[in-house]
């Protein structure tokens, strides 16, 4: 893999800091309010609408920006077993190939999610009052941080795009 | 229709990662077919993000998570070889002793593979011990997580099809039990004339399975929170799951001391990646599958087989077939999300319990995790050993042979995977 310096790279890095850090608060915050909820109706009794709602929220947030993260890490599962077998040109040929058909959906994602931000302008979420244009928000700004980490991707394994990466750090999805 | 099949299959092969090909291959199709606009693709995406009882998954893996790296895993190994290390072939009895525990409180095959090989490959090294024979083994005992209880690709299955989630749970026990037995009986038969290096085994010691059944103790409390918790109506399936989680850091920090806080931001970060890759699938697996209902593939398809055969049994055999080919290519969750809400109905149709249909569904996707080329639990097993994929694939007959006897057996009697939940009171 290629190593770059300079500023570019260290605001990059910044970013994917910064998006890691916020990925984890997420988590958290998704965890506390589910355990709260539990612990509310058994000691206090007491139900709570919007600790569903604030979990329900955050993790949409966290796929769509922990999706980036996930990116950066290789851990999008793909098969390519085919691509791998191309001499170095066709290779980085076929990998900014690829890179075109992810960023297509991605670009039709954060399109698609205009409308829904402009419809969700105008409503608010039912249990907490959470205007629900920022809960579309995470659609465009999931896409775009994707993208970034896409582009990176591409041209950091750009002499060895399809080389073989440690298995393991697939390890957990869901089979 | 056909338009959508063709870039799926063509941008699969180009190695577009999976999450990808559903959404942009949906996309296509949705732009060339029909007049809807591009606002339902990210509709769908969101909507299918936005379940409080998928929520489970993240929660899963977060356990997983924290039962490799806050000391659970050696725990539950030292009791195994306590346990069973005095048969022949102990190393392997053990390896698939300790897939079962852990597949009681990580819902993820590949997750128990790689906890169980990183644990014993050492000592399987040491002993001279096969190398490709155990990884199969591993891999395939390891696989069933997702039918021993709790199992991230059961939470997906029983929201496609609106069943009870703690029912589909407990169909999966004695099967999955089953399956760990048949292993252990292949381990030792191929143990007894492998050679004398598996016959090297320690004597049996009730002190020393009280004692390691003892520091095992706290772990074991994790799979009854999650099992218990949900079968005794005290918990939602995500609350378990959040609970259960945080007991395990409880233990971890404070029992074993095997976690230090500070350790905690990148293991909650690494959960986080791995559970948004996983569903981000179902995000855009929810495009795909909506387009497949909307061309009127399920009447197709139930047609067909009904001009094929009356028969559920052949229905079954179908599916049992299709399944095992899909599995050999597709990452589990996102084979589920497609084919199952197309099938569901014509299992009903054809008088089949869901129940025990979801159950066949997911045993086939367990051994598609064992199969070439993309099984995940055999690459991770072949990655941990250091062994080239295919070799350990040559070894893996005995082992598959077991889990497709179980998968037959799934098949065939209903009852086998309906009388626990049944006794249970969870479904009728």
């Amino acid at each position: 893999m290629r190593q770059y310096s300079g500023i570019c790279w260290r605001c990059i890095d910044g970013l994917r800091r910064s998006m890691s850090g916020v990925v984890i608060v997420l988590f958290c915050v998704m965890m506390g309010a589910v355990l709260l909820q539990v612990g509310s109706r058994y000691l206090l009794s007491y139900t709570t609408a919007w600790a569903t709602e604030l979990s329900t929220y955050c993790q949409v947030w966290l796929v769509l920006l922990g999706a980036g993260v996930a990116m950066a890490r290789h851990q999008h599962m793909a098969i390519d077993l085919l691509p791998a077998m191309l001499p170095l040109r066709y290779a980085r040929f076929v990998s900014v190939l690829i890179a075109c058909v992810t960023m297509g959906f991605l670009a039709a994602m954060a399109y698609g999610s205009i409308p829904l931000i402009r419809l969700g302008a105008h409503q608010v979420s039912p249990a907490m009052g959470l205007p629900l244009w920022a809960v579309y928000g995470c659609l465009p700004l999931g896409a775009f941080y994707i993208a970034l980490e896409l582009v990176v991707s591409v041209a950091r394994r750009w002499d060895e795009p399809f080389a073989q990466l440690d298995v393991q750090a697939q390890a957990g999805d869901a089979s | 229709m056909s338009v959508i099949f063709a870039c799926f299959l063509l941008f699969l092969a180009l190695g577009v990662p999976l999450v990808f090909v559903l959404g942009a291959s949906a996309l296509l199709t949705l732009l060339v077919t029909t007049n809807v606009p591009v606002t339902l693709v990210s509709q769908r995406v969101f909507a299918g993000l936005n379940s409080f009882t998928l929520m489970a998954i993240p929660f899963f893996i977060f356990a997983g998570v924290i039962m490799d790296a806050g000391g659970i895993s050696r725990r539950i190994v030292a009791f195994s070889s306590a346990l069973i290390g005095w048969v022949t072939g102990s190393l392997l009895h053990v390896a698939c002793v300790t897939s079962a525990g852990l597949a009681a409180i990580s819902g993820s095959g590949s997750a128990d593979v790689a906890a169980v090989s990183s644990i014993m490959q050492p000592q399987l090294k040491q002993r001279g011990y096969n190398a490709d024979f155990s990884a199969a083994v591993i891999a395939c005992a390891g696989s069933m997580a997702q039918i021993i209880p709790p199992s991230l690709t059961m939470v997906v299955i029983a929201i496609i099809g609106n069943m009870s989630i703690g029912a589909l749970f407990l169909s999966g026990v004695a099967p999955g039990l089953l399956c760990i037995a048949l292993l252990l009986l292949v381990s030792y038969v191929y143990a007894r004339n492998g050679g004398p290096q598996y016959w090297e085994s320690k004597p049996f010691s009730l002190r020393e399975l009280l004692r390691s059944t003892y520091a095992a103790l706290p772990a074991f409390g994790m799979p009854v929170v999650i099992v218990g918790g949900i079968i005794g109506g005290i918990f939602t399936p995500t609350e378990a799951a959040a609970v259960a989680g945080f007991y395990g850091v409880l233990i971890s920090l404070f029992i074993y001391r095997e976690l230090r806080l500070a350790d905690l931001p990148q293991l909650v970060l690494r959960s986080a990646s791995l559970s948004a890759a996983v569903m981000l699938i179902i995000g855009t697996a929810t495009v795909f599958s909506w387009l497949v209902a909307n061309a009127n593939v399920p009447d197709m398809l139930a047609a067909w087989l009904r001009s094929v055969s009356d028969s559920p049994l052949v229905f079954l055999l179908f599916v049992n077939g299709l399944f095992l080919l899909i599995g050999m290519f597709m990452e589990t969750i996102a084979a589920i999300l497609i084919v199952a809400p197309v099938l569901m109905p014509i299992a009903a149709g054809f008088g089949i319990d869901p129940i025990h249909f979801a159950l066949v569904i997911v045993f086939n996707c367990a051994i598609g995790t064992v199969t070439p080329p993309y099984g995940i639990c055999l690459l991770v097993a072949a990655s941990v050993a250091e062994r080239p994929p295919i070799r350990v694939w040559r070894k893996s007959g005995w082992p598959i042979a077991a889990m497709v006897v179980v998968l037959v057996l799934v098949t065939f009697l209903p009852e086998m995977s309906l009388w626990l939940p049944r006794s249970a009171g969870l479904i009728r």
